[in-house]
């Protein structure tokens, strides 16, 4: 097993970027899980929170950028560590990204007042809970540096694009069958297309935590 | 489904019988996977002594089998095999003690004038063993030359320094050749323009990385085929150090050049492999680049990480 460093407060300082690193990610899980409640509940305070609290993880991407900056310039950091700062500074532009998706889920959300497109709904909540599951096991695979976990993740994302085009269907469907719900089905689709994104930077984050246990980089190629 | 990560590289010593795909077999056996934070990859454990990485290269310049060197009893080095590539840098790097200023100096038989230093296995320099009794150890060691930690310049004029290697050698038959010769190694050192119009004066009175490049010179006047240094830029400042970094660079396309430093900077920044000791065990070799982002012993990690002791 890993040794400390000889110089502990490295070792701190490391420890310190993970957790930060964590703390974005369990915000970003938060948010998500509130868009999507205020777009079910059309509960528009909820969005309107949603909305607001993005500044808090943009803070904290800023304060792992920070961290980042100075352990590299500071500390020179070789192998695994290297690995580490560098994949917790690109995962965490990830999280900073689905964190503005959820945004946007929260504000299409308030936009839609009209029309209640049950179906579409449904199809959104069933992606946006494959991301959340996501979310939650690929924080797993990173605190406890699974790699079997981390390519399962990956692999996962093909049922979020599967249902992002079972929206689409269902959406064109409608929009044909009747021309009155094209504002809110746009919107919809906006949000589905919020969800997909996710996704795709969900399998960033997969890459990342591959990379720092096996030092092996994968930029979206199949990963196995 | 679900797969396993890319195997690890396997350990590749060629010509080696009865080779052991060591990394695969730790997998299977006692190596865990840790899953606790801030723990790495699977890596070959601290135990294991054999070395990890390819140790061959293609048409090398030096080819070491087996190498043991005693000190009386004190076994310094255990069973190296490695390859010097040609035109390359090869850095050695270890913790003090490792023992790779030993294996440097076993390059050019340097530890014979050590009491009580005895060497087995075989070093060839181009197909020849240079432990074979029939090799002279003088031309060997105008081969295979040496730049020392201290700048050494002789307490001889700065031309003097330069040219004694030629004389004795017999490299020059006029004046005018050894001149040239002169000039041509102060040149291929980047020191020509600093000291030409000085040749006369000593060369114990130039600054510490002039120095050291007059002892390259030296070196290099005698047609050298490969170099060795030891911890070559620890006397040094900064700037003197990069000017000797960027020479190495430049040394490399003509010689072949073997670095002991306790830098881990400095091994990243010039050469093209690394190769780690510990305790007289060569532990890893492998392309620079891997080895210090992603190094596949536990002992290469922890000292490259600063994970000491």
């Amino acid at each position: 097993m890993a040794k400390g460093h000889t110089v502990k407060a490295f070792t701190q300082e490391l420890g310190l970027l993970k957790s930060k690193v964590l703390e974005m990610a369990e915000e970003c899980e938060r948010q998500l899980a509130k868009a999507v409640h205020s777009l079910v509940e059309r509960d528009t305070k909820l969005a309107q929170d949603i909305i607001d609290g993005d500044t808090r993880i943009n803070a904290i991407q800023g304060e792992v950028d920070e961290l980042a900056i100075r352990m590299l310039a500071l500390r020179q950091p070789m192998a695994l560590d290297l690995r580490h700062i560098i994949a917790a500074q690109k995962m965490a532009a990830d999280f900073e990204r689905i964190a503005d998706y959820a945004a946007n889920i929260a504000k299409h959300a308030i936009e839609l007042k009209s029309g209640w497109l049950n179906k579409p709904v449904k199809s959104i909540v069933k992606m946006a809970d494959c991301a959340l599951h996501m979310l939650s096991d690929i924080l797993d695979a990173y605190r406890n540096l699974d790699i079997d976990k981390a390519v399962e993740v990956w692999h996962r994302d093909d049922e979020i694009d599967k249902a992002y085009f079972g929206l689409l269907t269902k959406l064109r469907t409608l929009m044909i069958e009747d021309s009155t719900s094209v504002t809110a089905s746009t919107r919809l689709l906006f949000i589905g297309r919020c969800c997909e994104r996710i996704g795709d930077h969900i399998t960033n984050v997969a890459e990342n935590v591959h990379f720092i246990i096996s030092g092996e980089m994968h930029h979206g190629r199949a990963m196995g | 489904m679900i797969l396993a990560p890319t195997p690890r590289k396997k350990q590749d010593l060629a010509g080696d019988e009865g080779e052991k795909d060591i990394d695969t077999d730790l997998r299977e056996e006692n190596i865990q996977v840790e899953t606790t934070p801030h723990e790495g990859p699977a890596l070959v454990s601290r135990e294991h002594r054999e070395t990890v990485g390819k140790a061959t290269v293609a048409n090398p310049r030096m080819v070491c089998r087996n190498v043991n060197v005693y000190y009386g009893d004190n076994h310094a080095i255990k069973d190296v095999s490695l390859d010097i590539g040609r035109n390359q840098v090869i850095a050695m790097i270890g913790p003090s003690g490792c023992g790779k200023s030993t294996f440097l100096r076993c390059l050019n038989r340097m530890n014979d004038t050590i009491e009580g230093c005895r060497v087995t296995g075989e070093i060839f320099l181009d197909d020849v063993n240079i432990y074979d009794e029939k090799v002279d150890v003088v031309p060997l060691r105008a081969q295979v030359g040496m730049v020392f930690q201290k700048p050494n310049p002789f307490p001889k004029s700065i031309y003097d320094n330069i040219a004694y290697g030629p004389k004795i050698h017999g490299l020059a038959e006029s004046k005018s050749q050894l001149d040239e010769i002169v000039e041509i190694s102060l040149q291929k050192a980047g020191l020509w323009n600093e000291v030409k119009d000085r040749l006369d004066q000593p060369g114990t009175g130039l600054s510490g990385g002039q120095q050291q490049r007059v002892c390259i010179a030296r070196t290099i006047a005698v047609n050298p085929e490969v170099i060795l240094m030891d911890e070559p830029c620890s006397a040094l400042d900064p700037i003197a150090t990069a000017v000797i970094e960027d020479l190495i660079d430049e040394l490399r396309e003509h010689y072949t050049i073997v670095i002991v430093t306790h830098s881990m900077q400095q091994a990243s920044r010039v050469s093209q492999r690394t190769a780690y000791f510990h305790l007289g065990d060569l532990i890893e070799i492998g392309p620079t680049e891997v080895i210090f982002t992603n190094p596949h012993h536990e002992l290469t990690q922890d000292y490259i990480t600063g994970r000491f002791g």
